[in-house]
């Protein structure tokens, strides 16, 4: 499928099988939810498109720092395909199911900014994708630090870490599940993932203060 | 459980302070600024376990959010006034005629007192009515239309002279033209600018026009006299004088970014803070109040909203009729 028509006026079917939903479960964004937005959109009200904007703003950014570990492009990217839709407001055509529609949008647009960062540098090498890879958790955490300093204290704070006090932090803080929903899927008790994560955090917090007062001094300059 | 035994871990394993971090919850934003607020050695440790919540979970924090919303604001508004006009209250076919009537039986409606003259042109009108609206002009001019007020627009706007009609309030940055003059009316207080920041205050229920001087040089002239206005200095206009004074530049400044804030706020503070945000005439029903000290800060958020914080807060009642708010305990 070409990526220079950024946002489609109808998806094809060969659209539709890569789509694949990463809607935040915290989110109320269901997509009849979303319709009436739409329709404000189509009738010319940018509120509509502001709303759906905040709705699906944080599935976006995950999904997008999940893929390319910069958070500049990330941001540009999803302010570009609403750009776009509000300019092609007039041709659209309701989709079937908006998140997922606007989903593919940013796929394709950080695909395409992938592929022009590419001709520049030779940092994303072999990382030009037909379908872009999720990286893990942990990989995503330690490449948000952009400091070298931070970065090696983040491995080695997360090497520390066992396997379910990772995945207990993962389930909590990134797919934003609480604990009753964690102990469904994981059969572990309320009692014992609260303990496991506490016991975690005090962990994490040995780089914490250092972290900390780095980012206070970044706010200072 | 005992808030003030907290650490940041346990701030962190506390789900309604994870709904704060996300501000995904209304109560517990307003529940945990106001803890904040009234916990100051206790901020240290908040702020840590907000931090981490927010890099865990991979998210931008709520100022990042902002200002990543208000680049898309800019581009989307820009585009939209230069190259489409608004549907909402003009039709589109209209001929020039048929606007102006339009136009002038709005006028006659809201200023039956008033020396009214018929237009011959054509105004494109923006209406900010429940929530305030960022507006750019052919010119490059972007102006803040708060809420409940109207501003209207000459179609030759930007060809000779650059003139806008105004009812309510508005924050206007001015491009710099020295060859075309801009001027705000509002009923016969009429203000004359180069390139500034100034904002005019005309509601129907305040007693007088108001203007203040952010950056610049303006000129203000009323009914029986004229003066030019210094940054940082307010003029009110009240029957045809007019009447220096100062405002709150910070205060200003944060009405521009949309940030209302509230630090131990009595029931009056609250009145006329509203009253000042929202262009909302506020009465307080006479009777005896328990003591109210509020704190809180909003961004960008619509009255409906702020108030409900502030009733769920404080147990104090609000009502809106007619377009004026009235409080009672």
């Amino acid at each position: 499928m070409a990526s220079n028509n950024l946002v489609p006026v109808a998806l094809t079917n060969s659209d539709k099988n890569i789509a694949q939903i990463p809607v935040q479960r915290s989110s109320s964004a269901t997509g009849e939810g979303l319709s009436v937005f739409w329709n404000e959109l189509q009738q010319h009200n940018e509120h509509g498109l502001y709303k759906i904007y905040h709705e699906l703003y944080d599935s976006l950014y995950h999904y997008g720092i999940s893929v390319v570990p910069d958070t500049q492009m990330v941001k540009e990217g999803i302010n570009d395909v609403f750009v776009e839709l509000w300019k092609k407001r007039e041709q659209l055509i309701m989709p079937d199911h908006i998140p997922n529609y606007i989903f593919i949008c940013f796929k394709r647009r950080l695909s395409k900014l992938l592929g022009k960062e590419t001709k520049r540098s030779a940092k994303y090498v072999g990382e030009l994708f037909q379908e872009p890879e999720e990286q893990p958790y942990e990989a995503v955490l330690i490449n948000l630090e952009s400091d070298g300093q931070l970065r090696h204290k983040m491995e080695n704070v997360l090497a520390q870490l066992t396997a379910r006090q990772k995945e207990f932090i993962r389930l909590r803080f990134y797919e934003n599940m609480s604990m009753e929903e964690i102990s469904q899927q994981t059969a572990a008790s309320v009692r014992t993932i609260y303990n496991t994560l506490h016991t975690a955090i005090v962990q994490l917090r040995k780089i914490m203060s250092f972290l900390f007062l780095t980012l206070m001094w970044y706010f200072e300059k | 459980m005992n808030l003030q035994s907290f650490m940041a871990e346990d701030f962190m394993l506390n789900d309604s302070f994870v709904r704060y971090c996300l501000q995904s919850n209304e109560e517990d934003v307003v529940f945990w600024t106001d803890w904040i607020a009234r916990n100051p050695h206790k901020k240290a440790e908040t702020d840590k376990a907000r931090e981490w919540v927010l890099r865990l979970g991979v998210k931008l924090n709520a100022a990042e959010k902002l200002e990543e919303f208000n680049k898309l604001r800019a581009m989307i508004e820009t585009d939209q006034v230069i190259t489409t006009p608004r549907r909402n209250y003009m039709p589109y076919v209209a001929a020039a005629v048929l606007a102006g009537c339009i136009a002038f039986a709005w006028m006659w409606k809201k200023q039956p007192s008033g020396n009214v003259q018929v237009p011959a042109i054509a105004y494109k009108t923006y209406r900010a009515d429940s929530a305030r609206k960022q507006i750019v002009l052919a010119d490059g001019t972007t102006v803040i239309l708060n809420r409940n007020s109207v501003l209207q627009v000459p179609a030759n706007y930007n060809e000779q002279e650059r003139h806008l009609i105004l009812s309510g309030e508005a924050l206007c940055d001015v491009q710099k033209d020295e060859a075309r003059p801009f001027t705000v009316s509002a009923g016969n207080t009429r203000v004359q600018v180069l390139g500034t920041v100034f904002k005019v205050r005309a509601y129907l229920f305040d007693s007088g026009v108001k203007v203040s001087l952010l950056s610049g040089k303006v000129k203000v002239a009323a009914a029986d006299a004229a003066r030019e206005l210094q940054p940082g200095e307010t003029l009110e206009a009240q029957d045809g004088r007019l009447i220096p004074g100062n405002f709150d530049v910070a205060r200003e400044q944060d009405w521009r970014r949309g940030r209302l804030f509230f630090r131990d706020a009595s029931l009056k503070e609250l009145a006329a803070q509203l009253e000042y945000w929202y262009g909302i005439k506020v009465h307080i029903k006479p009777g005896n109040y328990p003591a109210i000290h509020f704190n809180g800060e909003f961004m960008n958020k619509s009255l409906p909203e702020v108030l409900a914080s502030i009733s769920y807060i404080t147990n104090l009642k609000t009502v809106i009729q007619k377009d004026e708010l009235f409080i009672n305990h």
